[in-house]
């Protein structure tokens, strides 16, 4: 395991290598940062020869590249093209705790509500709770992420003008005087519960349906028969044999859905405008930040590859069948 | 279920109930202080030193540039009057002008701000050391005359009209940055060596959460009126949506967002105020009349006048804006807005025709003279070349793309046909500023002033390497008329206002005949607040809504 | 679907009072009571009839050849052009006068018109992004699960790398090469990215299928990899990519419509359902039927793409002993 292990993350560097590189590539071959800055005519053409020189953006792309790659690794990569006092670093030390911290609430919680769902469902195959499961989970699913924004910010500030109560806030990670300790937690969580219904919803279709179908295979299956031939409770049954197995679909999902959101749920963070992830990758691409955006791709792909490590040992664990070779 | 699943699901419920009710205790007990209100800022400033390229937006100096007053003040009316100074020409050979500061002004620090602080700022703006966005005008001094602690002549090397402009800039500290590297020093902070944060104008900066809000707190040492508010917080709020959530449930008081249709609703929401004005901002359709584009009808002035024909700007304008700002006026002059009355000359107001009849047999007398057949399509054909031509815009703006859509169907009706060809804003500026496009919709953002739009209309004038057709920089119409450029070149050196006035109009009207460019509208501003803060002043040009501050009220 | 006995045969256990029925290999149903006649079937025309029996999969079946009819007939069936402005008549709600039955929009276009022309382009973009996702994807994951060692080594990196790719960059920069507002190119590109799931999931289950029984019989009977794997192996790990099918439906026209909140989607003014919600939802809460229409539109294809996997699965997995009556 452990060989496995470690070969495993060797084998991830060329990966990132050849990401960074494809990436690069096509961020700086498209399209100018400078472009918004030569759009306004009374725009000093000093100061954009200045960046121009202090970026080498007129240098050949595979210049660029090692320009990038050194200064990635001796100066935690650098500053944005733009910006020269700011340095990428802090900026991601900055986002990447606020995406964090929303991904793992949506997750979780969607991930209880969607097991719980999709076993329920197979087990109570073609009942109302199955239909009524099937059906809500699609009408989440089916809502476009902004829509479903949208109806909940409108939803919960009506709340407020009609009772004066704030249960949730609509957008922000914080208010501007949150207090400290406890209070300033519990402002987070008002501030990232709608965020966070908005996403779970998505991931609540996925896992119940997943779950479900895992589940009717499972509950078919020679084992699971032997095991009630044995006597055994029904509770016991699912739980300790049917559910184990079903799980394998559903933990590469939420493996790999973990590690796709750190590269942050990007319409979400920017309609809430939650300091993430997101909204940064965002705004770096459409100005063609090309070292912001590495920065981040390096985060995220990390973060992805690390994820994918974690779901193929997972699986190991839970069907001891797989040999590792 | 079974009894595990359904106790964890209890836990559940009552861990969010409680939270519900913390919070709910929580929110109702938290009141905003009578002095002190939010603002809801549609844009992050990239970084605080608004000098510099990369932090140049126009939010920058809407927030926290307030910290930093500017000798003149251009007003709603666009006028540009005396604020912390006055600026007044005092010999025209050479072009001299004399910058006095109010005796009153003085750094939160307690230093007064001087002769030298001015002399100072425009070093900074003219070191090619430094990424200054901005150099117009300041590169123009050849030298600067201190003539008391509190004045400075500056003297130029060629006349400088939009001198007023000019001088509506910041006013830098120079004991604070002397020796500093401006490209970084205030990019997250306006502090002095000390670490003291500097400020001349009504607010100074507090506090700079990035990515949520900036913190502005009255500055005592303000040289005017004393503010009445405590505390201005702005939070940052880029989507329209969100905003127009936020003010209707009270987490912010303030928005100035940009015009979309669904702000129309916040017009009959009862405890909010709306103004409206038509803004600075010239939205228009660029013509590419050279190489690049995809039809040589192009390059004649007959085949763009009769585009210009077959729109109607005052419908599409009607249908658009008719809920958010229902007088705005159709724009028919490149360089001046309609608010500016004597100044403002309507030379394109001969291309719109409303009534739909009239328009579509002008089309068709303009099409008819130049030998064109309408095709089984109902498109023109003109010498083999059929009347087909790409218009684009940044997809992404409802109102843009609504546009694009109405003025497809008009010139439809009317035997031209224009294809969409529209991309986010990071694909279509790099494509049209290369001159590969027919026809743009996007806008300018001007300041009712024409300074530099020779930039934009004329021919440079020398070919260099990158630019071999000698176009101005700005000018990806490939249009060149030797008549227009002179008048624009002159109009920037022109010291008199009415001779100045006359140049530019003259470069228009002959614009208008060429049809490089059609003017559709000014973007409307909108400025949303709740009722009970009094004061708040709508303001359409550069200034911005944040004006004056000082005399902001809560409650 | 485990525990299927050797060939597809399968011994049921017996239950008092009814026939016993072996299937034998080359499909030989024997009814030993009331003297019935023999009936040979093979085995896909036993699950195709018991598809058929599956009646919530049949009335999906028909609802969305309704739906999928009216976008390639649209030209026959909608009373107005998509394009044909009516600004005095803009913003009316659903009616029966004029025909407008979804009502207009802002421009004063037939609604319904639209979200008709709008589901033709976007079950172009589905069609293309579910296949190509969904056969890509599962040849990798199948060959990746099925050899095993470095084969699946080599096909996991490259699954990671993609997996990596910001999705956004990728677009941003097909975009600027290739144009948008082409509604096939997207699809493409698209399912270029999101075969990776179903790939980690078809290797998933055929890591776990390969140890079982069945298939080490048919090696040892002779059989050639391609046939283990397309006749043994792939009929069982159906479910998991049937559910990741219906699911990529709603995902790709899903995603269609975020693209076009983002700037990047069809060229006005040919519809789309995604690019009519994102447009709609500016004026949703003075004109709701702008992004309810095409909203219902979309849940309904995916609940009835949904219904037809779900009697798919069922006819497809020999251990069901469930019929839906």
């Amino acid at each position: 395991m452990v060989t496995y292990i470690v070969r495993r993350l060797l084998y991830s560097i060329p990966v990132l290598f050849a990401a960074s590189v494809l990436i690069f590539f096509s961020v700086t071959a498209v399209g100018d940062p400078l472009a918004a800055l030569r759009q306004n005519p009374l725009f000093s053409k000093q100061t954009i020869h200045n960046i121009e020189v202090r970026n080498h953006l007129n240098d050949s792309l595979p210049r660029q590249y090692v320009y990038w790659l050194k200064s990635a690794v001796t100066d935690k990569f650098g500053s944005p093209l733009l910006q020269p006092g700011v340095k990428i670093w802090q900026d991601l030390e900055r986002v990447i705790p606020h995406t964090l911290q929303l991904v793992f609430l949506a997750e979780i919680l969607a991930l209880l509500v969607g097991v719980a769902i999709g076993v329920y469902s197979a087990i109570r195959q073609y009942s109302i709770f199955d239909y009524a499961a099937t059906t809500f989970s699609f009408l989440g699913f089916a809502m476009p992420v902004f829509w479903l924004a949208l109806m909940l910010q409108i939803l919960f500030t009506n709340i407020f003008i009609k009772w004066h109560v704030r249960i949730f806030y609509t957008s922000g990670l914080s208010s501007p005087d949150p207090g400290g300790g406890i209070h300033f937690w519990i402002d987070r969580l008002q501030h990232l519960a709608i965020p966070a219904m908005t996403l779970m919803l998505l991931s609540i279709a996925q896992y119940s349906r997943f779950m479900r179908a895992s589940m009717l295979e499972v509950v078919n299956s020679d084992y699971v028969r032997t095991a009630r031939a044995k006597g055994l409770p029904e509770r016991t049954v699912t739980l300790k044999h049917a559910l184990r197995n079903a799980l394998i679909p559903v933990v590469t999902v939420s493996a790999l859905n973990f590690g796709a959101l750190i590269g942050g749920a990007v319409i979400t963070e920017s309609i809430f405008q939650l300091d993430g992830m997101g909204p940064y990758f965002l705004g770096a691409l459409f100005s063609r930040d090309a070292y912001v955006v590495m920065a981040w791709l390096m985060v995220t792909a990390t973060a992805v590859v690390a994820f994918n490590l974690i779901a193929d040992v997972l699986y190991g664990y839970i069907d001891p069948r797989i040999r590792f070779d | 279920m079974h009894r595990s699943h359904f106790r964890l699901v209890l836990g559940v419920l009552v861990a969010v109930t409680s939270l519900i009710v913390a919070g709910a205790a929580g929110g109702a007990s938290k009141k905003s202080t009578a002095g002190s209100m939010t603002f809801g800022a549609e844009q992050e400033p990239p970084c605080l030193n608004g000098f510099t390229g990369g932090c140049n937006n126009t939010w920058t100096s809407w927030t926290a540039g307030i910290a930093l007053a500017s000798p003149l003040i251009v007003k709603p009316d666009f006028s540009i009057k005396p604020y912390m100074g006055t600026a007044k020409v005092v010999s025209t050979k050479p072009f001299t002008v004399l910058v006095t500061l109010n005796k009153k002004a003085k750094w939160s620090d307690g230093k007064q701000v001087s002769a030298d602080d001015l002399i100072f700022t425009w070093k900074t703006i003219v070191d090619p050391k430094f990424d200054i966005a901005g150099r117009s005008g300041w590169d123009s001094i050849s030298r600067a005359v201190k003539v008391n602690a509190k004045a400075v002549k500056f003297i130029y090397s060629t006349p400088y009209a939009p001198y007023k402009v000019q001088f509506a800039t910041s006013v830098l500290p120079k004991h604070a940055l002397e020796g500093t590297d401006f490209n970084t020093v205030w990019d997250t902070n306006y502090n002095n060596k000390s670490g003291q944060t500097m400020a001349s104008g009504p607010f100074k900066l507090q506090t700079y959460t990035k990515g949520q809000s900036i913190v502005m707190v009255r500055n005592s040492s303000f040289f005017g009126k004393r503010p009445t508010l405590d505390k201005i917080t702005f939070l940052f709020r880029t989507n329209t949506d969100t905003e127009i959530q936020a003010i209707r449930g009270g987490e912010v008081d303030a928005i100035y967002p940009q015009p979309q249709l669904q702000l129309a609703q916040l017009r009959s929401q009862s405890g909010l105020r709306v103004q409206t004005h038509a803004g600075t901002t010239i939205e228009h359709i660029d013509i590419n009349t050279g190489a690049g584009n995809s039809n040589p009808l192009l390059g004649q002035a007959w085949f763009r006048q009769a585009i210009a024909y077959s729109l109607d700007r005052t419908g599409m304008i009607k249908q658009l804006y008719s809920t958010l700002n229902p007088g705005l006026p159709t724009l028919n002059n490149l360089s001046y807005v309609t608010a500016q009355k004597g100044i403002y000359v309507a030379h394109f107001a001969k291309y719109q025709i409303s009534n739909k009849a009239k328009r579509l047999a002008k089309v068709a007398a303009i099409m008819k003279a130049h030998n064109c057949t309408k095709g089984s399509d109902g498109i023109y054909s003109c010498g083999g070349e059929k009347a087909s031509v790409r218009l684009g815009t940044t997809s992404g703006n409802k109102l843009r793309e609504l546009a694009v859509e109405i003025l497809q169907a008009q010139a439809k009706d009317a035997g031209i046909q224009f294809r969409a060809d529209s991309q986010p804003s990071s694909l279509f500026f790099p494509r049209i500023s290369t001159n590969k496009y027919d026809l743009a919709l996007f806008a300018w953002v001007g300041t009712g002033d024409p300074a530099g739009q020779v930039d934009i209309y004329g021919c440079a004038d020398d070919k260099t390497a990158d630019n071999p057709n000698g176009y101005g920089g700005s000018n990806w119409k490939g249009y060149c008329k030797a008549s227009v450029t002179n008048a624009l070149k002159a109009s920037d050196a022109a010291l008199n206002p009415k001779a100045r006035i006359n140049l530019v109009n003259k470069a228009d009207a002959i614009m208008a005949n060429d049809v490089p460019t059609i003017p559709l509208y000014q973007k409307p501003t909108y400025f949303v607040f709740k009722t009970k803060l009094k004061g708040l002043v709508d303001n359409p040009t550069l200034q911005g809504p944040t004006w004056n501050t000082e005399a902001w009220k809560a409650g | 679907m485990v525990g299927a006995g050797a060939d597809g045969a399968t011994i049921s256990p017996a239950t008092p009072g009814a026939a016993v029925v072996a299937d034998l290999p080359d499909g030989i149903d024997l009814v030993h009571e009331h003297g019935l006649e023999l009936k040979s079937r093979s085995q896909w025309a036993y699950a195709r009839k018991r598809f058929f029996r599956h009646r919530l999969a049949m009335v999906s079946l028909l609802v969305l050849a309704i739906i999928l009819l009216a976008g390639v007939f649209a030209n026959v069936i909608t009373p107005y052009r998509f394009d044909a402005q009516d600004f005095e008549h803009s913003g009316q709600a659903p009616t029966l006068k004029a025909h407008h039955f979804f009502g207009t929009d802002v421009l004063g276009r037939d609604y319904f018109s639209r979200v008709v022309y709008g589901i033709r382009t976007s079950e172009k973009v589905a069609l293309i992004v579910t296949l190509v996702s969904t056969i890509l994807g599962t040849i990798i994951g199948a060959v990746a699960g099925y050899y095993s060692g470095w084969v699946d080594n080599i096909l996991m990196r490259f699954t990671d790398l993609i997996l990596t790719l910001p999705g956004l960059a990728v677009l941003l920069t097909a975009a600027a090469f290739l144009g948008t507002g082409n509604p096939i190119r997207v699809a493409f590109i698209l399912a270029l990215l999101f075969w990776t799931g179903l790939a980690r999931i078809v290797r998933g289950s055929f890591l776990s299928l390969r140890e079982k029984e069945f298939v080490e019989a048919a090696k040892a009977a002779g059989s050639g990899d391609l046939r283990i794997m397309l006749r043994h192996m792939l009929p069982n790990a159906v479910g998991p990519i049937v559910v990741n099918a219906t699911l990529i439906v709603g995902i790709a026209i899903l995603t269609e419509a975020s693209l076009s909140f983002l700037g990047f989607g069809i060229q006005p003014p040919n519809p789309s359902l995604g690019k009519l919600i994102a447009d709609g939802q500016d004026v949703s809460s003075s004109m709701w039927w702008l992004v309810t229409f095409p909203g219902l539109t979309i849940v309904l294809i995916v609940l009835c793409i949904n219904f037809i996997g779900d009697g798919l699965r069922d006819a497809l997995d020999p251990t069901q002993r469930r019929t839906r009556a």
